[in-house]
């Protein structure tokens, strides 16, 4: 288990420092989102579309790499930091951002079955990509035995970035929280209208983030979270049915970025002491709630993020899943998590695929094969 | 009841390997209708319900078009719940009207083009309108609408105070014009402050629709016979006499892009962000990538570029283009 340890609360003057040292992140919007809504709840939804490598994940990366830079300044001052990142997602490009706004090197390392335009994107902020392995588990190892071993230690000091298992990234995710409770203080919304909040997850990083935030208002029992996944990336909540965390043998999912094997250990425990929910749905309403939203908004996207954006279209299931007697003044958060891991293309293509458009949005209905789970040692 | 408006974030711009200035972009594609619009619009018909005395005198809100004004329009009448009629010419887009409607308008095709559109409105529509009291909301001439548009300098400037950025930093300002509103707002804003003899405005065109850049180099206010470019939101035959009188006393700067550059931009800022800006836009947004249009400018320079947003194109419009 990780210890915590942690100030007491960040004052907004201190989350505006960090933002000035450095623009590692930025303060996102909170704003009221109309979706379709006639009737339920107000929901707001938090923009983190709008961080400088276009997902959250440069909150909690950006805090991890400059955390460990700072770290290695103090202790061994001849040698510099350098960057491993192993993800062709939105956390490699959440690391090549950190890496080339605090001018460290940066590798990441991704597998093949990584898209040449995240590679491309990766590589357009300065980092150096390399290909290796099926999938994330042998980019992992390649990199951890291979790469960072051989670097050159009289120079260099290996910095590495998980994708979102490490209490620093937690930590970088938490300040949204503190984000979120000064919008509600200035726009006078009492806490106890906030009925819940609603995030996508993958590994668990994001979730434990937010949860982390809360606990520092005495909130994290107080306020529900409502964790998403996708049929085919649903680890948390199969951990959930087995009780215990499990592993996915693989990941059949339009929604890549939530495709992890495994969750987070301190994720699953959280969930289970705090109480959160635990949702599914379909890539067929993913799908369809991303070319919705990027229609309403001019803003793309990825199914990953869609995941949460869906529950703003379809208030009504949010509430059963909430179960408790939610009014027209209350307020629901939505987290829009960002990534860039899909084009509107892609999205397209896949739509077609699916024939989302045709199809009224389901309850469980999965066109995707069936995945084989294993309990945990 | 919602918000008209919203304060829309001010974040510096990420170019990879550039040394530039830094560039900050206003957010204002996040508005409710999509675009800056909303301030001025929502402005103008929230301030024209606060002058009526008498609640038995209803109020009925009209406007003549099909793009992001009439959606602002749209969007705020909904939010007042104050009935909206937008009359459109037949060369809108269906995807536009749809956005109109589903705001809450009611919309009614009628001529082949704006000014059609536009006299049918005030000469037949409004004249049979059951309503005592109606408003007839100019997509851009009306100083109440660039009052409302000065709202986002006071914003930017509490804004740059807030993250103890140095107002002297502030090199420049960079806007889209077409008729000439937003110029207009962004410069009553300026010298509300007084800083609008010392912030210098960059007021952007796309070539065809170069009405201001036209007239300052004629000297005098021109009208352009026609337009031609895919910056349709920008295609206004007129310049506001304001806007052009500002522009010289303020020596702001004109800059016309072509067509080319602007659809690149926008497909790059796509590319880079996940946002869909239309061509009126991109004339702004194109000056991130290339900061030497701007004059010689360092690293420790600050330029704000107003992100003015719009739903007029969609990926395909702007891939076909390409």
């Amino acid at each position: 288990m990780y210890v915590h340890i942690f100030p007491t609360s960040y004052s907004q003057t201190s989350i505006n420092r960090l933002i000035m040292k450095a623009q590692l992140f930025s303060k996102t919007p909170l704003l009221k989102h109309q979706f379709k809504r006639s009737k339920g709840p107000q929901v707001l939804l938090k923009y983190e579309f709008l961080q400088p490598s276009g997902s959250f994940k440069s909150r909690g990366i950006g805090h991890l790499i400059s955390t460990k830079v700072e770290e290695i300044k103090k202790s061994s001052p001849e040698k510099i930091g350098h960057v491993f990142a192993s993800s062709g997602g939105n956390a490699g490009l959440a690391a090549a951002v950190a890496s080339l706004e605090l001018n460290v090197p940066c590798t990441v390392v991704v597998s093949n079955a990584t898209r040449p335009r995240i590679i491309e994107k990766i590589r357009s902020y300065g980092a150096d990509v390399v290909v290796h392995g099926n999938h994330w588990k042998e980019a992992d190892s390649f990199m951890k035995e291979h790469l960072m071993k051989k670097l050159d230690s009289f120079k260099y000091e290996p910095i590495y970035s998980h994708p979102f298992d490490n209490p620093l990234i937690w930590e970088g995710h938490s300040f949204m929280v503190d984000e979120i409770m000064d919008v509600l203080a200035s726009s006078k919304i009492p806490i106890t209208k906030i009925k819940g909040i609603v995030c996508s997850f993958g590994g668990g990083g994001l979730y434990n983030g937010l949860i982390l935030g809360l606990q520092r208002y005495n909130l994290a029992d107080k306020i529900p979270i409502v964790c998403v996944e996708t049929k085919g990336t649903d680890v948390l909540s199969a951990s959930l049915r087995v009780g215990a965390p499990v592993e996915f043998e693989k990941i059949s999912s339009c929604a890549t970025s939530l495709g992890t094997a495994t969750i987070s250990t301190t994720a699953y425990q959280n969930v289970k002491r705090h109480g959160s929910k635990s949702a599914v749905i379909s890539d067929t309403e993913v799908i369809s709630t991303c070319l919705q939203f990027s229609n309403d908004t001019n803003i793309v996207a990825e199914p990953g993020c869609g995941a949460t954006l869906y529950f703003g279209y379809n208030i009504d299931k949010l509430q059963n899943i909430l179960g408790s007697d939610i009014k027209d003044d209350d307020y629901v958060i939505l987290i829009g998590c960002g990534g860039s891991s899909t084009s509107l293309e892609d999205l397209k293509e896949l739509s077609s695929f699916t024939n989302c458009e045709f199809e009224l949005p389901s309850t469980g209905v999965s066109r995707l094969n069936s995945h084989s789970l294993h309990t945990l040692q | 009841m919602d918000q008209l408006t919203i304060k829309t974030p001010l974040l510096p711009f990420r170019e990879p390997l550039n040394g530039g200035p830094t560039f900050l972009l206003k957010y204002e594609n996040l508005q409710p209708g999509g675009s800056f619009k909303s301030r001025g619009i929502s402005h103008l018909i929230k301030t024209t319900m606060d002058s009526i005395s008498d609640p038995e005198n209803e109020l009925a809100v009209y406007s003549s078009s099909g793009g992001n004004a009439g959606l602002a329009a749209a969007r705020a009448c909904a939010t007042l719940k104050v009935p909206c009629t937008v009359i459109v010419p037949k060369s809108t887009k269906p995807r536009m009207i749809k956005k109109i409607e589903s705001a809450g308008a009611k919309v009614v095709i009628f001529g082949d083009h704006w000014k059609e559109a536009d006299t049918y409105l005030r000469e037949y529509v409004m004249r049979q309108s059951s309503y005592s009291n109606t408003l007839y909301v100019h997509p851009f001439d009306n100083p109440i609408i660039w009052d409302g548009h000065s709202t986002m300098i006071d914003e930017i400037i509490e804004q740059l105070a807030e993250s103890h950025t140095d107002i002297n930093d502030v090199k420049g300002i960079v806007c889209s014009v077409g008729g000439g509103g937003l110029y207009n707002g962004v410069v009553n804003g300026l010298e509300r402050h007084g800083l609008a003899g010392s912030i210098p405005v960059f007021a952007m065109e796309t070539d065809g629709c170069d009405v201001l850049s036209k007239s300052l180099i004629a000297g005098e206010p021109v009208v352009l016979d026609r337009i031609s470019s895919i910056a349709t939101s920008l295609g206004s035959t007129e310049i506001c006499a304001d806007s052009f009188q500002k522009a010289i006393k303020f020596s702001s700067k004109s800059i016309v892009l072509d067509d080319k550059n602007v659809v690149d931009t926008c497909l790059r800022f796509f590319d880079e962000t996940s946002i869909l800006v239309e061509p009126a836009c991109g004339a702004s947004l194109h000056t991130c990538y290339r900061p030497e249009l701007l004059g010689p400018l360092g690293p420790d320079d600050i330029v704000v570029v107003i992100l003015c947003g719009g739903s007029c194109n969609t990926y395909d419009d702007l891939k076909s283009f390409h």
